[in-house]
């Protein structure tokens, strides 16, 4: 990993990434818009961007069984933005801090039920932020999704380095490797962290549904 | 690669080349305990039960994890507090501990980390206790409540389990391998027996199986640095007095040589701070403790010169730290097992 972000640069590229994403014109810039810049209450040094995503199931069928509900209620998923008031309207909070150890952004989240409460590993696995294929060959337990030959698991859970609270985190050494691939081929020889965070959100986009 | 005849890297014990002292403290350290006092929260005992029997005192060591004490707390409770129906019930995924003022514990959190930090929070709130002691610390057993269902899963970490401790505890060692030298390479180069193994030593309490992996990884530091005596002969075929080869100590393992030291800082309440820490500083002196803490906390910690007061402290394992100790010998000396400098900054009343 040839890149580190030193604070001071995690926080203006993030303000800088934030002012260029402000326009939702098309799909694609809909997908990286939306966040905010936010800060620890005391302590400087400790910022992130955050934003608030709505998501639904991938299948019926897992709000039924994550709900509980039984079977008069009718559950609609035509694919568009849920209501807050749907039974299977989940709240995903996002979040992009810098890895204190590896310096570079990681993306960490928490997605909750309408209830308030976190969802489980394996229900997190049926929503529709993980594209399907990004599990493919990789083992689940109740605390990590791992892949036999990456060192580190490839999502696990960690605390919120400004909130403490739990959350769930792409490692970010898998994210940072792919990154340096595909800026390696890139024709604009630019290595401004700009770029580097663009192409990290490119890299994430092909394992969440950035929406 | 060694001058000694023998390389940490080709798993022969590492005695002959550590010095005394450096193994002297990475025992102290190891040896820690600390007193916990464990009551199950008496709304969830069953009617049964035998509430006069509900405290379990443990003498923990340090470097431990709450969930590797958990098959011991059960055994005590399905011995001494439940019957047989209500031990069946006993689903350890759910359990949870709370200090006695409702702080959640952290599961993957150091046993060690857990309680200093604990009573340093005691000692700043008010009011405070009549004691001797400057710092107003009460070196008593730690109580907590132990909860035996309905995790705040918004709030702490899930699944307790000594497999999840295990893959966070890894993790932060190849984290602490990573700060060190950029990548991960002495950690993901050992055997899946040695991997295995350092988290076995963990659980099972014993120093010599954790350092004869672990001393693959950590850092040494270097015997024509120190002031130690030379390794004792009785322990090594292979040792040569250090001052007739200054440079015989395996330089890419040594303790002054990495990229930066992994430490961490813990307030009483607030995140946790972490920070590149370069082992020597731009003019080649060693970085020390001091230093460290005024560039980091200057309010706490003002620069030199002061002369007024003395506003807060730092403590590792339960010991204060000298000013002047060296960032790269705490690190390769007085680590933790999970291989972190985790260092609790405590406030003078």
């Amino acid at each position: 990993m040839t890149v580190m972000f030193t604070r001071q640069q995690f926080d203006e590229t993030c303000r800088e990434f934030i002012h260029a994403h402000q326009s939702i014109s098309s799909a694609y810039e809909a997908r990286l818009s939306g966040w905010s810049w936010k800060e620890h209450h005391t302590l400087p040094g400790f910022g992130y961007m955050h934003r608030i995503v709505t998501l639904n199931w991938r299948h019926p069928a897992s709000a039924d069984t994550f709900l509980e509900i039984d079977d008069s209620l009718d559950v609609v998923d035509d694919g568009t933005t849920a209501s807050h008031d749907s039974p299977d309207s989940l709240t995903c909070h996002q979040y992009v801090v810098l890895s204190a150890t590896f310096r570079v952004p990681a993306f960490y989240f928490s997605i909750h039920g309408s209830s308030g409460s976190p969802l489980q590993l394996t229900d997190i696995m049926q929503t529709s932020l993980l594209r399907e294929d990004v599990c493919e060959g990789t083992i689940t337990t109740t605390f990590a999704v791992s892949h036999p030959a990456m060192n580190f698991p490839l999502l696990s859970q960690g605390e919120h380095p400004t909130l403490g609270t739990p959350c769930w985190y792409f490692h970010p050494c898998e994210t940072a490797s792919a990154v340096e691939e595909i800026l390696k081929e890139s024709k604009e020889n630019s290595r401004r962290p700009l770029n580097w965070m663009e192409a990290w959100f490119v890299v994430l986009s092909t394992a969440v549904d950035m929406q | 690669m060694s001058a000694y005849g023998t390389t940490r890297h080709h798993g022969q014990p590492s005695a002959n080349s550590t010095p005394a002292s450096t193994t002297l403290f990475r025992r102290l350290t190891w040896e820690g305990t600390v007193p916990l006092e464990i009551r199950v929260d008496s709304k969830e005992l069953p009617a049964n039960s035998d509430r006069g029997l509900e405290c379990y005192y443990i003498q923990a060591p340090r470097v431990s994890y709450l969930p590797l004490l958990m098959p011991e707390i059960r055994r005590f409770l399905m011995d001494v507090v439940f019957d047989e129906a209500a031990g069946k019930m006993l689903k350890e995924e759910e359990w949870w501990f709370e200090s006695e003022e409702g702080t959640l514990l952290k599961w993957h959190w150091p046993i060690g980390l857990i309680y200093d930090n604990h009573i340093i929070s005691a000692s700043i709130r008010p009011p405070s206790q009549t004691s001797t002691s400057h710092y107003n610390l009460q070196v008593t057993p730690l109580k907590l409540i132990l909860h035996l269902a309905s995790p705040p899963t918004e709030k702490l970490l899930l699944s307790p389990s000594a497999e999840s401790c295990k893959q966070a505890f890894m993790g932060q060692l190849k984290e602490a391998d990573f700060i060190r030298w950029g990548n991960t390479k002495r950690m993901t180069g050992l055997r899946k027996q040695d991997q295995d193994g350092i988290w076995e030593g963990i659980k099972e309490h014993n120093f010599d199986d954790y350092w004869r992996v672990a001393s693959k990884v950590v850092p040494t530091t270097a015997p024509a640095r120190s002031n130690s005596p030379p390794p004792s002969t009785n322990t090594s075929m292979h040792a040569r007095p250090p001052s007739t080869d200054p440079q015989s100590a395996p330089d890419r393992d040594n303790a002054y040589n990495v990229r930066s030291v992994p430490v961490r800082l813990y307030l009483p309440d607030g995140p946790v701070m972490q920070d590149v820490v370069s082992p020597t500083l731009e003019d080649g002196s060693p970085h020390t403790l001091v230093h460290y803490l005024s560039t980091h906390l200057p309010l706490l910690f003002p620069p030199v010169p002061y002369s007024g007061p003395e506003l807060a402290y730092a403590m590792m394992h339960g010991v204060l730290v000298p000013p002047d100790a060296e960032m790269a010998w705490l690190g390769a000396c007085m680590a933790g097992a999970d291989g972190w400098v985790s260092l609790c900054v405590g406030i003078v009343r």
